[in-house]
């Protein structure tokens, strides 16, 4: 294949307009990805320069029609724990048994306690979702620890699989797999907090409070004893309710119809 | 819910398609698995709700990420990385790491 002579300068040439040819359709996912791993802009711009410096340079070492996206990935990641290294910044690891009561479905039973799903309403996942600008998603990444953001940057931005991201951050494919659905839940969780403080819930309806018992809506005793008492004026007697827009009574007792019902699931 | 067997088949209650939940999103599971997860939401409305808003947050945020502000300069970067792959071209350096 590739010889180890050093080429001839019209060779190297040829072989830089190869590099950028295969490197520029993927330069602007390959940016995304250093600046999700990367603090900020300047950092993502010298992250990316020095990682297709070093690619160049390692070049040769590329199997020709194999995945370019994946090896620069590779390069781009390695770059990326150099710099953390020689930043002196200790790698925040965390540990893999911490936080197991992290649910699979924790966004899910927030949205749902905060009353976001229901009837006729706009997809719950949606609504959170548009309520954040791009800042703030790179927000909830970066307070991820830094081997759970590069392996959730990888699955979004760069839509590797667990093998591919196995490839790119070298590790095991279980450890790939394990720490990709940790980095979902740990996501959620930052999700959810940056929309609390963005206001999107009332931190009434954030906490996840246990029902009181007579309402559904959760409304307390106190609440309807005074609506009973005073029933023209019960719409004002409202206590404690949410500023949610749209919130939906949960009494309504109606099965919930969705589109998704009728979504088939890819295989 | 339990593991029943619906004319003779083995069909998967909640606890078994909700603990295959992350694989389903990620499209890893056997082809098996995956079909008896999707039987298990057709007749599973709670369910299917659930592992919809997880589709939906998956999408979503591969779509956002992907979206991300550019810096103002980006052509510039572009032209900066292109201006440093030449200079290697022209002078490349011994292989110092």
């Amino acid at each position: 294949m590739e010889s180890n002579h050093p080429a001839p300068h019209a060779t190297l040439e040829a072989t830089a307009a190869e590099f950028e040819a295969l490197l520029q359709p993927i330069l602007k996912t390959a940016y995304s990805t250093a600046f999700y791993l990367s603090r900020s802009h300047e950092d993502a711009e010298d992250l990316l320069q020095e990682s297709a410096v070093l690619a160049f340079r390692a070049f040769e070492g590329f199997e020709r029609g194999t995945n370019f996206k994946a090896w620069f990935g590779r390069v781009l990641h390695n770059r990326f724990l150099e710099r953390v290294r020689t930043a002196n910044r200790r790698p925040q690891t965390v540990s893999s048994e911490g936080d197991e009561q992290l649910d699979a479905l924790y966004l899910f039973n927030r949205t749902r306690e905060a009353g976001m799903h229901g009837r006729g309403k706009d997809d719950p996942a949606v609504v959170l979702l548009d309520s954040l600008d791009g800042a703030q998603i790179r927000e909830a990444l970066a307070a991820l620890p830094d081997e759970f953001r590069v392996v959730a940057t990888l699955y979004f931005v760069q839509e590797l699989g667990y093998e591919q991201i196995a490839q790119v951050v070298d590790c095991p494919l279980n450890t790939v797999r394990s720490r990709l659905h940790r980095s979902r839940r740990l996501l959620q969780k930052a999700l959810w907090q940056l929309a609390q403080e963005r206001g999107l819930v009332s931190q009434d309806e954030a906490a996840p409070a246990k029902p009181t018992g007579k309402g559904k809506g959760g409304r307390g005793l106190a609440s309807w004893l005074l609506m009973l008492l005073f029933p023209l004026n019960a719409p004002a007697l409202s206590l404690g309710n949410g500023s949610l827009k749209g919130r939906e009574h949960r009494a309504t007792g109606a099965r919930m119809s969705y589109h998704v019902q009728n979504q088939t699931f890819r295989a | 819910m339990f593991k029943i067997k619906l004319l003779g088949l083995d069909i998967y209650g909640c606890h078994e398609a909700l603990s295959r939940l992350d694989d389903f999103i990620d499209r890893e599971l056997t082809p098996d698995e995956g079909r008896k997860v999707r039987q298990h939401l057709k007749i599973c409305h709670a369910c299917a709700r659930k592992f919809a808003f997880e589709e939906e947050l998956v999408a979503g945020l591969r779509d956002k990420m992907q979206h991300v502000a550019l810096p103002r300069d980006f052509d510039s970067l572009q032209a900066r990385i292109s201006a440093s792959l030449k200079q290697e071209a022209d002078a490349p350096p011994d292989n110092t790491p």
